[in-house]
């Protein structure tokens, strides 16, 4: 039997736990190419996340302790037998791990012997700091002044080394330089999960991603030989809960049926497609 | 006693330290939770995750897990320059000029630039300072809080370099000095550039900056270029920048003079590039402004420098020819270390 290890990671609130739960409830529903035979790990947590996904509630945010994450066997629709190792680190590991610039040697392990790793990025929660000369021209094409750009600012004060935001794109290229290079093998999957994927409108991941995150997409672009990606974009509640007309018209839907998940081009594909690209799974359909 | 127990993995506060988002009552944190009274601190649950190995006051690891550090993202001093250079062949600039003459303002747009998409053809591969980026790219984004950006001016840290990785048919890694001002001032003012900037000799190319805030009136325009010339003079001594360096020589801030002195700035670089030329250098000139004040004003130069600082060797500096190869050598050797 195949083992695949993949390694789900992200900022916190990026989508990582309700792609779980929706992953596990579309096994169950016996939607995509994937058949649950085995499992180990706390089963009582996925199932809250898949219950909370059902009602429409926002997900859990992944508790700290279940480090441990998860073990399943899986047999694929075309009869090849795989065990599948998902640890599942909450966003606050990976954001700790940036700012402190170092991780636990659990995490090390894990990320040194993974087959691939799952990224989530929420569309919704992208920080992006635009220059301040950029803001000056946005201000004259409205007609209004630069002066009133920032009504707290100064030029007095004297430029100090202060800690500046970090964009989530400067954030998530440092984050995968992080997890390739400390790999035995200088190869890795990288399936790129755009969350919430309602939120950006018609339009194709890979796109979404070259204007949205123009550096983590020309860093991916220019090491495909090391790092195979493939974006998808996911929306696992199919609508914004937050919204209560949203919300009702979702509930009244499965869940599996208004989930989707789109390649790189925006075609629907099968909501086990990121795991299946990160887990190196040849399927003749994938 | 009452005992915070905080949910974020990797806070001091979990081993008895301080509290990682600084609050000085642990219990004012949003990310701790009381865990009641208890007779003693080892009565609070240690979950797994909460074995996380911080360095202790004596600097050595808790034995519960190990912690395991990765690269801090900054610039990179000279033994991780050296290691570097020994793992993969990268093409060292020198970036040269006085206090405020635009060496960060420099280094920030170049990565601005790649912040927004690829940038002439070549696209962001990589960075192993990308933290030092990042923050040198700060007091320019909106974030700063500030009215207009600024720059934060080097530290004299000593020999210091940001690694950046650019991809086009082929891949180039640069490493870009970041030495401050004040030792090119002291070279202006005589001291050896083999004491205030060593790694002179190694450089693969050099990019000299004219403080353009100086050349905007006659009066203080000459002595902008006489100082130009005396910092090359000095940096082309021996053991200073080799015999056929590619050498490109900056006007900077072209959107305060370019005006009104265009042609006066543009003889004095004409005559810069031939006194650079006389001391063994294969120099050039343009001009930059990198970050131009104002709404309209055009950025110019930017590209210029890019390709001027990707594009193949046409040249080898003569006195490289009999280095050893890459692959395991010392980049260079600082005489302090």
């Amino acid at each position: 039997m195949n083992r695949a290890g993949i390694l789900f990671a992200g900022l916190p609130a990026s989508g990582k736990s309700t792609y779980i739960g929706l992953l596990f409830m579309a096994i169950d529903a016996g939607k995509g190419s994937l058949r649950l035979t085995g499992f180990q790990g706390d089963f009582e947590y996925v199932n809250e996340l898949a219950d909370r996904l059902s009602k429409c509630a926002e997900a859990i945010r992944t508790d700290i302790n279940l480090v441990d994450g998860f073990n399943a066997e899986l047999v694929t629709t075309n009869g090849e037998a795989f065990a599948l190792r998902l640890p599942d680190y909450s966003g606050e590991t990976w954001k700790t791990a940036l700012e402190a610039r170092g991780w636990s040697e659990a995490v090390e392990d894990e990320v040194r012997t993974s087959t691939g790793v799952c990224l989530f990025i929420n569309v919704g929660a992208v920080i992006n700091d635009g220059t301040i000369l950029e803001a000056h021209r946005l201000m004259s094409s409205l007609g209004e002044q630069a002066d009133d750009f920032t009504a707290n600012s100064s030029d007095e004060e004297e430029a100090v080394g202060g800690t500046p935001v970090v964009t989530t794109q400067v954030a998530l290229v440092d984050l995968i330089q992080e997890l390739t290079r400390r790999r035995i093998v200088n190869y890795c999957r990288l399936s790129l999960v755009l969350s919430a994927f309602d939120l950006a409108g018609d339009i194709a991941p890979e796109k979404w991603l070259e204007l949205n995150l123009p550096l983590l997409d020309q860093f991916l672009r220019s090491n495909r030989e090391e790092i195979a990606t493939r974006v998808f974009g996911v929306s696992a509640q199919g609508g914004r809960f937050d919204r209560v007309e949203s919300k009702e018209e979702l509930r009244n839907r499965p869940t599996v049926e208004r989930a989707f998940v789109k390649d790189g081009a925006g075609r629907l594909v099968a909501i086990d497609a990121p795991v299946l690209w990160a887990a190196d799974v040849d399927l003749p359909d994938a | 006693v009452s005992t915070q127990l905080c949910s974020v993995e990797g806070c001091p506060l979990q081993i008895g330290g301080a509290c990682l988002e600084a609050f000085d009552d642990p219990a004012d944190c949003p990310n701790t939770s009381d865990v009641g009274l208890l007779s003693s601190v080892d009565e609070v649950p240690a979950p797994e995750s909460e074995q996380f190995g911080w360095p202790t006051v004596d600097g050595s690891q808790s034995s519960a897990s190990k912690f395991i550090a990765f690269d801090s993202g900054d610039s990179l001093g000279l033994s991780q320059a050296n290691d570097l250079r020994a793992e993969r062949p990268c093409r060292f600039i020198l970036i040269a000029g006085e206090v405020r003459a635009g060496k960060s303002t420099l280094l920030a747009q170049l990565f601005g630039k790649f912040l927004k998409g690829s940038y002439e053809g070549w696209t962001f591969a990589g960075s192993k300072t990308l933290k030092a980026f990042d923050i040198v790219h700060a007091p320019s984004r909106a974030s700063s809080g500030k009215n207009s950006p600024d720059t934060l001016r080097t530290p004299d840290e000593g020999m210091r370099f940001l690694h950046l990785r650019l991809s086009h048919a082929s891949r180039v890694d640069l490493l870009l000095s970041e030495l401050s001002g004040e030792r090119f001032k002291s070279v202006i003012n005589g001291a050896s550039v083999t004491d205030l900037a060593p790694v002179s000799s190694v450089a693969d190319r050099c990019i000299v900056l004219v403080d353009g805030d100086a050349l905007l009136s006659a009066s203080t325009r000459g002595r902008a270029f006489d100082r130009a010339r005396r910092m090359i003079g000095g940096l082309t001594e021996s053991g200073g920048i080799l015999a056929g360096t590619p050498t490109l020589l900056l006007a900077t801030k072209a959107d305060l003079w370019l005006s009104v002195a265009e042609a006066e700035v543009a003889r004095e670089m004409e005559d810069l590039t031939a006194f650079s030329n006389e001391r063994g250098l294969n120099a050039r000139s343009s001009s930059l402004a990198a970050r131009p004040v104002g709404a309209v004003v055009v950025e110019t130069g930017m590209p210029d420098v890019v390709r001027w600082m990707v594009e193949e060797d046409t040249t080898t500096p003569e006195s490289s020819i009999a280095l050893p190869q890459l692959g395991g050598r010392r980049f260079w050797q600082d005489r302090n270390e």
